[in-house]
């Protein structure tokens, strides 16, 4: 039960990043980006062909592609999502649907379908309180714990996150209080694209490096963020845990086939009976 | 006295029909003056127009002599045109400090205290409160942060809409009060208000608005002593002071 329950936690880990990424796009333009799982994909081929083609170190690699990453969700922003603004949230959905069947083609296009993987070493996994574990798994967790501080001091500490967190709030009242609200909206692209990179690297060091690996992400991506309270950074690490953990433990009790189910039964009772998730607040229409 | 801030044939509205129509409006530097009127007259409208929240579809707004209509509202903030909305006027999930580091950031502030010491003597209330979430202020505070925020920047021109909507009569007269003060460290004040008796004692002048465009620009000392003050708020001012009096200047 104690090893189920790590590996839930490391699940839950690797959806933490994504569904940040969900949770602060949300905030700031006020949409579900459907297309999370299949930014992650493309992410993490472009990691793939600097680690396993090139053969540069995989942590050089994220880092490069993380920052390259970031520009291209502005590029895409700019391309796809920007010229749709102030038509609706459902639009933009609607896009952002349309914009992962593109993407993750592309990657099935340049990659085929063929499960690959990144160029890391083999290590022995070692115990701990009699629970396995590997080294993938704590490079993840240490990736987590560190992307989600940076996150923190970025949200909270610096004028940038403060209006970010304005936008989110409030964005009519954020122009008159000097916010340039495209610069905001840039930036929040630019850290979704890192966000999702080191995502989409995290899940092809946990499973394969195949077209629908991000996808296969997305509804407890979803269901973490909505769990959380969408808008909510902290709601997002909270949710992902939660869905991450009761997904892996509920193998216990069900056959690990049903474990879709988990995620989406926490979005349907969220939606009945707590819409603004655990830590969100409730949607007030200005 | 030069203008400041002037208004002149401004058009502006949403969807296919004009809810300015043609308004002219002066405010000199270093004066209050109030915009009354009934509902749907244009007065939220017309702030929202000035701070560049709802374009203007025909006429000229002038700050300090510059033209600013094609300025998007961060660059009007920045040049001096600081607006309080009626309501959602603070960043509810921030905590108080953090709305007064956004103003002072964003609002052309550069380095220093995010409430300089002039401003912490007007709202002394705010250092107290700095963790506190500005949603979880009374009205009266949050009304407070709003100024705040909007005057961390010592700004030209300060618009309020509706300052004291919704609170009650003792934070009404403080509300009045801190507008005055305001006005008294030089900047200069257009303010929409529904309690226009209180209003027009603090200020220097008055414009009626009524379906949209002017139909009374006059000393608001002169306002106060109509009569007919009910009607004309009420929105019969053509009826009661004769024809619409043209350019307003404060």
């Amino acid at each position: 039960m104690l090893q189920t329950a790590f590996n839930g936690l490391v699940t839950g880990v690797i959806m933490t990043l994504p569904a940040l990424a969900v949770t602060l796009l949300f905030g700031v333009l006020k949409f579900p980006n459907f297309a999370v799982g299949a930014m992650m994909t493309v992410a993490a081929y472009m990691v793939f062909a600097l680690n396993g083609q090139l053969g540069w170190p995989l942590a050089a690699a994220t880092g490069v592609v993380a920052v390259a990453f970031g520009g291209l969700c502005i590029a895409i922003d700019q391309l796809t999502f920007k010229p749709l603004r102030g038509r609706g949230g459902i639009t933009l959905m609607v896009a952002s649907l349309g914009l992962g069947f593109v993407l993750e083609n592309i990657a099935r296009f340049a990659y085929g379908n063929t499960a690959r993987s990144f160029a890391i070493e083999l290590a022995r996994p070692f115990r701990f309180l009699d629970v396995r574990m590997n080294r993938e798994q704590m490079i993840t967790l240490a990736l987590s714990a560190l992307a989600m501080t940076l996150m923190w001091l970025l949200l909270t500490r610096t004028p940038v996150g403060r209006a970010m967190r304005a936008v989110a709030d409030n964005p009519q009242l954020a122009l008159v209080r000097g916010i340039d609200s495209e610069r905001i909206i840039r930036w929040t692209w630019f850290i979704t694209g890192i966000l999702l990179a080191v995502g989409g690297v995290l899940i092809g060091m946990d499973r394969a490096l195949e077209p629908p690996m991000g996808s296969n992400y997305v509804v407890g991506v979803f269901a973490a963020a909505i769990l959380g309270g969408l808008g909510s950074a902290l709601g997002a690490f909270a949710g992902a845990m939660i869905i991450g953990v009761v997904s892996e433990l509920s193998t216990l009790v069900m056959p690990p086939n049903y474990r879709i189910g988990i995620p989406l039964a926490a979005i349907a009772l969220i939606l009945v009976f707590r819409p603004q998730g655990l830590f969100g607040q409730p949607y007030i229409r200005k | 006295m030069s203008a400041v801030l002037s208004v002149a044939g401004l058009h502006a509205g949403y969807g296919a029909g004009d809810i300015l129509k043609g308004i002219d409006v002066s405010l000199d530097e270093g004066r209050v003056l109030t915009l009354i009127g009934p509902n749907g007259s244009g007065k939220s409208t017309l702030v929202k127009t000035l701070a560049g929240l709802l374009p203007a579809r025909q006429g000229e707004v002038r700050l300090a002599g510059e033209r600013v209509n094609e300025l998007s509202p961060p660059k009007r903030v920045r040049r001096g045109l600081a607006y309080v909305p009626q309501e959602y006027n603070v960043f509810r999930n921030l905590t108080v400090l953090e709305n007064l580091r956004i103003a002072h950031e964003f609002m052309g502030g550069g380095a220093g205290a995010p409430l300089p010491q002039e401003m912490a003597a007007l709202f002394p209330e705010l250092p107290s409160r700095y963790q506190t979430l500005a949603g979880n202020l009374s009205g009266g505070q949050r009304q407070m942060l709003a100024f705040a925020c909007a005057l961390t920047v010592r700004p030209k021109v300060l618009m309020l809409d509706e300052p004291s909507a919704g609170l009650s009569p003792l934070l009404t007269v403080e509300i009045f009060r801190t507008v005055k003060s305001v006005n008294a460290m030089g900047v200069s004040v257009l303010m929409v208000e529904q309690n226009a008796i209180e209003a027009l004692r603090i200020s220097d002048s008055c414009v009626v608005l009524a379906g949209g465009r002017v139909r009374l620009a006059a000393p608001a000392a002169e306002v106060l002593g109509m009569k007919d003050l009910q009607r004309l708020y009420l929105g019969d001012a053509q009826q009661a002071n004769g024809p619409p009096a043209g350019r307003a200047a404060a």
